[in-house]
């Protein structure tokens, strides 16, 4: 019996040892500083902050508040930032920067056209990021800093979409960038002979932005702090501090929201989890457009699919309004197959679901009506990535209502990796990807370029594969115009020879949805017809979004 | 005992090489092409070609291995993909952060089974004993991470005792990084507030990733003395007149714990791998988050550290376990040798 006891006695001792030494901890450090207002943002990570290597959401968030690019993505188009003016030559291949001489780096040093065309270079050589909107087209060698506040790009083609491409030309400091460059190791870049800041850009930004990296762990944070000498404007109460955090797991986000350590919540969380951790904690729910779509991509080249009039009754099937209602409350109908807010995104008299005129239009197929009577021969395979559980969603709705006119679509699950690697190759495409894409500038020419031209096809922004010539031509053509309702006009002619194709089953135009503090105002999210640029990254803006102090909470 | 443990040591260096070739092929051949993965869906081929060839992952199978093999013996485990630097310097940073965590769910798993164990075992069908029978079902069919989101949602949000995640709180600054482990650079440094942050954010993951384990070793050691209480030479120690303390811990305790002693040492070195969900559940910034992460994005030079990583724990372990099961029980020993 003594022995239990002592038993009994050292299990209660043990628990409470842990206890004890456990809540030691429980007092509030004293560093947790009221006076310092933070907006910490939730996101899918990882997150790129070098802006010559880094594309995704997360990293356009970072360059969006750590750097500033050279011209800024709006409503409308864009409108002078680094840059105040520019003009351009008549054959539209030298485009000429005056840029503002009040704009100083992190480091101190003083920013001038040295440091925008060694932007340039350092994106271009790398090769990464959004260097494929500059790379094939810019001549480097003919480029020139005129002086210490002009710099003059000079083009091998015309290229009308190189102004609103250059919302994504990020200034870098050469100075730092140059002297933390690493010789030797993976990457060494000619002629420079070294790493061209690769290595020092993964925890340290060089950067002019509102925003500076203080404190760093790439798998899970990125710390910044109001940059004292920032040249441009911000809203009276935003964050002294902007920190990114790697989240996505429902139930922490919901506690560090409901504990107010958390003032927005990330992205990619299923609607009804945003939707409650608002409810249950008087967060407010807001949600912005970023120029991009849900797109079922269907496969032209691959029977059935190579017949549009099965493309037009999958069309037809589809339950877009269900969609909306029970998956996607926070997106919108499309207008067209580029989303409107997009520069030059035209609309169109968009299919819904309608099964009349779907089985009449599957009659007029060629593989009617052997398609009906045998649909196991027949069977198209509606892909999606388990990175993006929603998909299956939509995969298995359109699978439903497919069935309805006797159309046989199965809902089949690939990790994104290897719907990446399918998506590469004709012969191994899905009959149908279920994707999101998103522009990369706030132009439909973008996406019209992204998604339909045949020099993208093996990329998984397309599984269309359609391998026009007279459509890659179209928007070759609309690219290079240097006029702007010249190119908006090539645009609609171009995106009406697609629709007219049905390669596509646009959706839904996405919008990006989160949870936000009662205390946090987020104009795009409130607000988004005025204030979110249609391109990825730029909604997350701290300079415009307020957090009131402690006290007036 | 020299003999034995330079033999152990030997097959678990044969068995880590044979792993490493083993990983190494089968990484390469998981769908995901790392490079895509990586850049830009627009970025051109040459310069995805470039990339692979940076990288050797151009170059056959073989000569990458041996390319790879020749890093590792001078310390560096590849570039990562996912991370875009040196594995080298990832394991530096997050392996630390993970096994800071194991060393404390295995002081809690360790205690906890040895304690819960001889409680129930020396009170066989009694309350005692049913209690810690339902611990332990509770324990070993529940997974660790639905602890952690349970512990998380009750103590941390609705009593707000620990807090909601993350090594350390925000404003308390890790310490100078000496050995890379904070509470040991926080005691070196004299940074007595940092442990016991540290420790308060460590409890709830450690308790979280402890139980399952500690629950299947309990009942384990219950079942031993069980068992060996049972024998026929219990019954003659008793019949002696030796004391029940002795009888207890000399003759009954020790046969009864070396299947345990052994499940255990496995337990603690699957933790590693998985912390997984524990980690992303506590936002733990921590190795087994980072590996997941990794290798969801085809990040091969990851995913074979990572395997060697786990691989030498539970080698060291093995050899730890088998020695001090060996010292518990002699006949191990001499029929091993």
């Amino acid at each position: 019996m003594m022995l239990e006891k002592k038993y009994m006695a050292i299990l209660i001792f043990f628990v409470l040892l842990i206890s004890t030494v456990a809540l030691s901890g429980c007092v509030d450090p004293d560093d947790d500083d009221d006076d310092v207002t933070l907006l910490r943002m939730g996101f899918a990570w990882p997150t790129d902050i070098d802006p010559a290597t880094g594309s995704d959401k997360s990293s356009t968030v970072a360059f969006t508040n750590f750097y500033d690019p050279l011209v800024f993505p709006t409503r409308d188009g864009v409108k002078p930032w680094i840059a105040e003016d520019w003009d351009v030559s008549a054959d539209a291949m030298t485009w000429t920067f005056y840029l503002r001489d009040d704009v100083t780096f992190h480091s101190g040093n003083e920013m001038t056209a040295e440091d925008v065309m060694f932007s340039m270079e350092r994106l271009v050589t790398m090769g990464e990021g959004f260097a494929h909107l500059f790379a094939p087209y810019i001549d480097l060698d003919e480029s020139e800093v005129v002086d210490d506040h002009t710099v003059s790009f000079t083009l091998n083609e015309p290229r009308g979409v190189f102004l609103p491409s250059l919302v994504r030309l990020y200034i870098v400091d050469k100075e730092d960038i140059m002297d933390n460059a690493e010789e030797g190791g993976d990457f060494v870049y000619q002629p420079w002979g070294n790493d061209l800041g690769r290595n020092y850009l993964i925890e340290n930004t060089a950067g002019t932005g509102p925003y500076e990296v203080y404190e760093a762990v790439v798998e899970d944070h990125f710390y910044g702090r109001r940059f004292e000498d920032y040249w441009g404007q911000m809203a009276d109460n935003a964050a002294d501090e902007f920190r990114m955090l790697a989240l996505g797991e429902a139930a922490r986000e919901r506690t560090l929201f409901g504990d107010q350590q958390l003032e927005v919540t990330s992205e990619w969380l299923e609607h009804h989890t945003v939707e409650d951790i608002a409810g249950s904690h008087n967060g407010k729910l807001g949600a912005y457009p970023e120029g991009g779509a849900l797109y079922g991509m269907m496969h032209t080249q691959k029977a059935p699919l190579d017949c549009i009039y099965v493309r037009m009754a999958l069309a037809h099937v589809f339950d877009y309004e269900s969609q909306i209602d029970d998956i996607f409350p926070e997106s919108v109908l499309p207008e067209g197959i580029i989303p409107a807010g997009l520069g030059g995104a035209s609309s169109f008299d968009m299919p819904r679901q309608d099964f009349e005129k779907a089985q009449g239009y599957l009659e007029q197929s060629q593989y009617y009506p052997d398609i009906v009577e045998n649909p196991e021969d027949y069977e198209i395979e509606a892909s999606w990535t388990g990175a993006v559980p929603a998909t299956e969603h939509v995969a298995l709705m359109l699978a439903g209502d497919a069935e309805e006119i006797g159309l046989n679509v199965r809902s089949n699950r690939y990790d994104w990796g290897a719907l990446i690697d399918a998506m590469y190759d004709v012969d191994t495409s899905p009959h149908i990807g279920i994707v999101w894409v998103s522009a990369d500038y706030p132009e439909a020419g973008s996406l019209i370029n992204s998604r339909y031209h045949s020099r993208n096809s093996a990329s998984w922004q397309q599984n269309e594969w359609l391998d026009n010539e007279e459509i890659d031509n179209l928007i070759d053509e609309a690219l290079t115009e240097p006029d702007t309702e010249a190119r908006f006009a090539l645009y609609e002619e171009v995106q009406e020879k697609i629709f007219d194709l049905y390669p596509s089953i646009v959706m839904h135009t996405q919008y990006s949805q989160h949870a936000f503090q009662q205390y946090v105002t987020w104009p795009h999210a409130e607000n988004p017809e005025e204030y979110a640029p249609p391109a990825g990254g730029f909604s997350h803006d701290a300079r415009l979004i307020e957090v009131l102090p402690h006290d007036e909470r | 005992m020299k003999k034995y443990i330079g033999k152990r040591l030997f097959w678990a260096l044969v068995a880590l090489i044979g792993l490493s070739i083993f990983i190494f092929y089968f990484g390469r051949i998981i769908p995901g092409d790392p490079i895509r993965m990586m850049v830009s869906p627009q970025t051109p081929e040459h310069v995805v070609e470039e990339l692979r060839q940076s990288l050797a992952l151009d170059r056959p199978i073989y000569t990458q291995y041996f390319i790879w093999m020749r890093n590792v013996f001078q310390g560096e485990l590849g570039f990562s993909v996912y991370s875009r630097r040196s594995v080298t310097v990832d394991v530096q940073q997050y392996l630390p952060r993970s096994l800071e965590l194991i060393t404390y769910a295995a002081l809690i798993q360790i205690t906890g089974s040895f304690l819960l164990g001889i409680f129930a075992g020396s009170n066989i069908d009694k309350w005692q004993d049913h209690l810690t029978r339902l611990f332990s079902y509770i324990g070993v069919s529940v997974p660790a991470f639905v602890f952690a989101i349970i512990f998380l949602l009750v103590f941390s949000h609705n009593l707000g005792w620990f807090p909601s995640g993350g090594a350390l709180s925000e404003g308390v600054s890790e310490p100078s990084r000496i050995t890379g482990f904070i509470a040991l650079d926080a005691l070196l440094q004299g940074q007595f507030f940092t442990i016991g942050d540290f420790i308060h954010h460590a409890t709830l993951p450690a308790i979280a990733l402890a139980i399952p384990g500690m629950a299947q070793v309990a009942r384990m050691i219950r079942s031993g003395m069980i068992t060996i209480n049972q024998k026929e030479y219990i019954s003659m120690a008793r019949g002696y007149g030796l004391p029940e303390r002795i009888v207890r811990f000399k003759y009954l305790l020790r046969p009864s714990i070396i299947p345990g002693v052994t499940v255990l040492g496995m337990q603690i070195a699957m933790m590693l791998g998985n912390a997984f969900l524990v980690e992303m559940v506590f936002g733990w910034p921590g190795f087994s988050r980072f590996a997941i992460n990794a290798m969801m994005r085809s990040d091969l030079n990851t995913i074979v550290a990572t395997v060697l990583i786990i691989g030498i724990m539970f080698a060291i372990i093995n050899i730890v376990v088998d020695t001090l099961v060996a010292y518990i029980d002699p006949r191990i020993r001499y029929s091993g040798s």
